[in-house]
């Protein structure tokens, strides 16, 4: 590792930020002019929160994979699977690295929701955003025998009885949990959910038809549609999706019910990475996202690749973290205070 | 074994007291189904029974079975054994996890265990060598590096 | 006959040179990793993910998967010869083949356990091989009330498995369940006795108790004395499997085999639990229970077979549903992914090369690993014959290395010492420690599924006997609490019984 020489150039930087705050200036640019070098040296670390197999974790590894292989970062990329604590324990790590220019964090649902739901300090505002550069949807499904044909016929069957219709999902607090929250508010009713160990728990506790209701990622769910053991009722993206599979599915703002929810992924940097190391992340990365053999290996996923640029990050990861605290507030989850 | 006894029926008490005390916030019952502090209540409820019986079978029990701990030296030797684990955890972060655990190696072999100078070297060598080999090379597992860069 | 053919079309695939070639890479890494304390198969096929970028799937599979099973020949060495859990689920491998190892039978210990994996693995897959599509549908007959009566089954069991009083085994329990309810609680989302501690926030790792309190803990016990250099003396020609220990265990394999292999296809269940509910179920039916913790052979076959059927039980639902069962099997299906492949029901008829190949894999990995295992165990075993002084900092060593792999972080490798101490004063005490690990694997199974049938049912216990399933396991449940309660009252009987005619026969004196 080469902390000992990363720590000079963020003493310089926090000097610099001194004066510069002291005199009022724009501190962006200061640090950039000391630097001679353009590149991270050495191998860099994607740090991730999930054990291996988890999705970030592939698409990481994945990323990492085409970098080094199309030479757009000669560095070699290591994903490592810093797991505890609901990716605070790689959060933390990587807030503990100021400055360090070998070590970038796979930004994921978690690093938002966890400081929410367990009243901790955010991260997402600290570390210096990079960017946010893979979506995936989400669409639910029903049980291919179900009576429910659409949203409608849900929400009436949920409005019979409150908490009749039960839901599968992962841990309290999660993505699914999160959808489920979105599905009550909009149609004004209460479902039972059932949290499992973990999305591939509650999938199995679907299929044994032990539950209605559940919300999967459209990889999962084609195969599943494919060979009649589900029926999806929605996708919850704005739009319909463009590819040929999905594109018959309607949105669940089509049915008259405002749930749009995705996934996203991405990546930061620890907290003070010099804009250097940013511009470098950002070409990177805009490369990767043009890169024929990464769209396509995303496509094959149901996910898409748009990149959010580093300079438009900011404010995208302050309306997404807004977003999810107001859910998890209205779902009993939060602890953390309105306002930071 | 009667004094171990009762510390251990002591040592259960608070550890369950504590559980209880920990988890007295939380709900017992959520909905249909328990909450988060039923399992915890009755962990430390059947924890102060079998505390409580414990204590009332030792003090029943007149058998003047003597006690396992090892004579003082043992103890010594124990206690040297785990300080040096700890001190070798501390030092992991500082001197990097190779050099922390070479330093731990000896002070194992020629502090504690009294061995001869050169198969003390030799084990030391052949158990760096495996974690260097194995861990670091092959497997590519990121062990804390000191000022040397391993 | 139709699955008949698609093995054959298998075995073609898997015998190409270059698939041959990796299956001996595959299993013989997998040896390894398991051996390697901490680093458990699933962490050791993810480090080696990216070795199989590149390689056709079906290569790439067999390798990743003979680590798997690999995997679970390995861990039994360093549990047998120096007790500290080689993976987590050689955890009761660790209490009676140390044992046994003490006792100079460490090549037997290892013999059994290879023979028994072996028979295993292969019934097992060939289940895999002819009722995949039969297997999964039973696979999701267990939801949350089946495995809530399951691991009831496995904690009312756990008083008896200690070696001395009753009250001291559930103590260790206990301690266990303690363990396990730090963190956060995964129905509510509270936090639960973590203090503020990040690193507890997700609960207390298995490993780092389960090196501890055995490995660690061990190594403490061997300090108290100076004459620690004592080598277990043994011979080589004494260290093979006699005529008597096979017959001693092969039944315990074949339960332990079957016990594995169905809990095995349970998506909530892994290798781990097997192996303890097949020690729990050895321990009930051994001719003699009193032997278990003390150096039980067929202890040692059942906990092995089960969890290397178990391992190969969690490919029915990963490859017909596309659910993963282990751990493992979750690495194996995120490489399906990175290698472009999407898994789900549909795996079975779009890639059949794949599936077939990977079947018939399993089956050429099993004889390797038998191959590789039963002659070389008396070499293995004569590790022993080191002097422990020099053994012991490597042991600690490792298993510390093996501590911080699990997360990359510190904070285990202080809990491995912590519950090293814990484990030293547990044998002090004489509170039996295998207890304690059954608790931490089983509780959080237990609370998470009696929460969830609850949820399921509405709140109605009837849950738990309605559902032709977990109305058998509820029947098992209550067999087996009321099961020794008749035998005492049996027994008490039958010695007033003897005790009247015996005061009869003084009367008539």
């Amino acid at each position: 590792m080469i902390q000992p020489c990363a720590a000079r150039p963020f003493h310089l930087q926090l000097k610099h930020s001194v004066l510069a705050a002291a005199l009022g200036v724009a501190l962006a640019a200061a640090p950039a002019a000391l630097h001679a070098q353009t590149a991270p040296t050495g191998p860099i670390e994607i740090t991730t929160g999930t054990s291996p197999g988890g999705t970030p974790d592939v698409l990481m590894r994945r990323a990492a994979k085409i970098l080094n292989e199309q030479k757009i970062i000669t560095n070699p990329l290591v994903v490592q699977n810093r797991t505890g604590g609901s990716w605070m324990v790689a959060g933390n790590f990587v807030m503990g690295k100021k400055g360090d220019h070998n070590i970038v964090l796979c930004i994921a649902q978690p690093i938002l929701t966890t400081p929410i739901t367990q009243g901790l300090p955010t991260l997402y505002d600290k570390l210096t955003p990079i960017s946010m550069f893979i979506q995936g949807d989400l669409v639910l499904v029903v049980q291919p025998d179900s009576p429910v044909k659409d949203l409608k016929q849900l929400v009436e069957l949920a409005a019979k009885r409150e908490r009749s219709v039960k839901v599968a999902g992962a841990q309290s607090g999660s993505t699914d949990h999160m959808v489920a929250g979105l599905v009550e508010k909009a149609g004004k009713v209460k479902l039972n959910y059932v949290p499992f160990d973990g999305g591939g728990a509650a999938q199995a506790a679907f299929l044994g038809g032990n539950v209605e209701l559940m919300t999967l990622t459209p990889s999962e769910a084609l195969p599943l549609v494919k060979s009649g053991k589900a029926r999806i009722l929605a996708i919850l993206s704005s739009e319909r999706s463009a590819a040929p599979e999905l594109k018959d599915i309607p949105t669940a703002k089509e049915q008259g019910y405002d749930i749009v929810w995705g996934q996203a992924w991405g990546l930061a940097g620890p907290p003070g990475l010099d804009a250097d190391t940013v511009k470098f992340w950002d070409n990177a990365i805009a490369k990767l996202v043009a890169n024929p053999e990464w769209q396509a290996s995303l496509k094959e996923n149901f996910l898409r690749s748009r990149m959010i640029p580093a300079a438009e990050v900011k404010p995208y990861m302050q309306k997404l973290h807004d977003e999810h605290l107001a859910l998890l507030r209205d779902l009993g989850l939060a602890k953390q205070p309105a306002v930071q | 074994m009667r004094v171990t006894n009762f510390i251990v029926a002591l040592a259960l008490f608070s550890l369950s007291s504590g559980v209880l005390l920990g988890t007295w916030d939380l709900p017992y019952w959520a909905d249909f189904a328990p909450g988060s502090a039923f399992a915890p209540f009755w962990v430390a409820t059947v924890g102060i029974i079998l505390a409580l019986a414990l204590f009332v079978a030792t003090l029943a029990d007149e058998g003047g079975e003597p006690h396992n701990f090892p004579d003082r030296r043992g103890i010594v030797r124990v206690i040297a054994l785990m300080a040096g684990l700890w001190l070798m955890v501390l030092l992991i972060p500082l001197v990097g996890f190779i050099s922390a655990s070479t330093l731990f190696c000896l002070l194992l072999l020629l502090g504690i265990e009294r061995r001869p100078l050169v198969p003390s070297l030799f084990a030391t060598a052949v158990v760096m060598t495996l974690v260097y080999g194995v861990f670091i090379a092959w497997l590519g597992i990121a062990l804390p590096t000191g000022p040397f860069g391993i | 006959m139709d699955a008949l053919a698609s093995l054959a079309h298998g075995f073609s695939v898997a015998m190409t040179p270059t698939n041959l070639l990796f299956v001996l890479i595959g299993v013989t890494l997998g040896q390894l990793i398991g051996a390697l304390p901490g680093i458990g198969p699933s962490a050791g096929m993810a480090l080696l993910l990216p070795v199989t970028f590149g390689l056709e799937p079906v290569t790439a599979l067999v390798m990743l998967s003979g680590i798997m099973y690999g995997g679970m020949y390995g861990g039994t060495l360093t549990s047998v010869l120096v007790n500290v859990p080689g993976e987590a689920a050689s955890v009761m491998t660790a209490v009676d083949g140390n044992q046994l190892a003490r006792q100079g039978r460490a090549g037997q210990a290892l013999a059994a356990a290879a023979i028994g994996s072996f028979l295993a693995g292969i019934g097992a897959v060939t289940a895999l091989a002819f009722l995949t599509p039969i297997l999964s549908a039973f696979a999701l007959g267990f939801s949350a009330p089946e495995y809530f009566l399951l691991a009831l089954l496995g904690i009312t069991a756990t008083a008896s498995l200690g070696t001395g009083s009753a009250v001291k085994a559930m103590i260790g329990a206990t301690l266990g369940l303690m363990i396990a309810l730090v963190g956060t609680d995964p129905i509510q989302g509270t936090s639960r006795l973590t203090f503020g501690s990040l690193e507890l926030l997700e609960g207390i790792d298995f490993l780092p108790v389960a090196i501890g309190v055995f490995g660690i803990a061990e190594i403490l016990v061997s300090m108290e004395q100076t004459q620690a250099s004592r080598a277990v003396r043994t011979r080589l020609r004494d260290m093979w499997l006699t005529g008597k220990d096979w017959a001693e265990c092969r039944m315990a394999m074949l339960r332990g085999g079957l016990v594995g292999f169905v809990i095995g296809l349970m998506p909530g269940a892994g290798p781990t639990v097997a192996a303890l509910l097949a020690y729990i179920v050895e321990k009930k039916v051994s001719p003699h229970p009193e032997k278990f913790g003390h150096g039980a052979l067929d202890g040692v076959a059942a906990a092995e077979s089960a969890n290397n059927s178990a391992a190969h039980g969690a490919m029915v639902p990963m490859l017909a549903l596309g659910i993963p069962g282990s751990a493992s099997t979750a690495v194996l299906l995120a490489a399906l992914v990175l290698l472009g492949i999407r898994p789900g029901p549909m795996l079975l008829t779009e890639q059949a090369d794949l599936v077939w190949g990977l079947i018939a894999s399993m089956f050429v990995g099993n004889v390797i690993l038998l191959v590789m295992n039963l002659p070389l165990a008396p070499l293995f075993a004569s590790v022993l014959r080191i002097p422990y002084s020099y053994l012991a900092p490597g042991i600690l060593v490792v298993s510390l290395v093996g501590a911080y792999a699990i997360s990359l972080s510190l904070f285990n490798v202080g809990l491995t010492l912590f519950f090293g101490m814990v484990g030293y004063l547990m044998i002090r005490a004489d509170i039996p420690r295998a207890p304690l690990v059954l608790a931490v694997v089983l509780a959080p199974l237990m609370e998470s599924s009696l929460r969830q049938s609850l949820m399921l049912s509405e709140g109605s216990p009837a849950i738990f006997v309605e559902r032709p399933l977990s109305a058998v396991l509820a029947l098992l449940v209550v067999g087996s609490l009321a099961l020794p309660l008749f035998n005492f009252l049996l027994a008490r009987r039958a010695a007033r019984r003897a005790g009247v005619e015996e005061a009869l026969s003084h009367s008539s004196d």
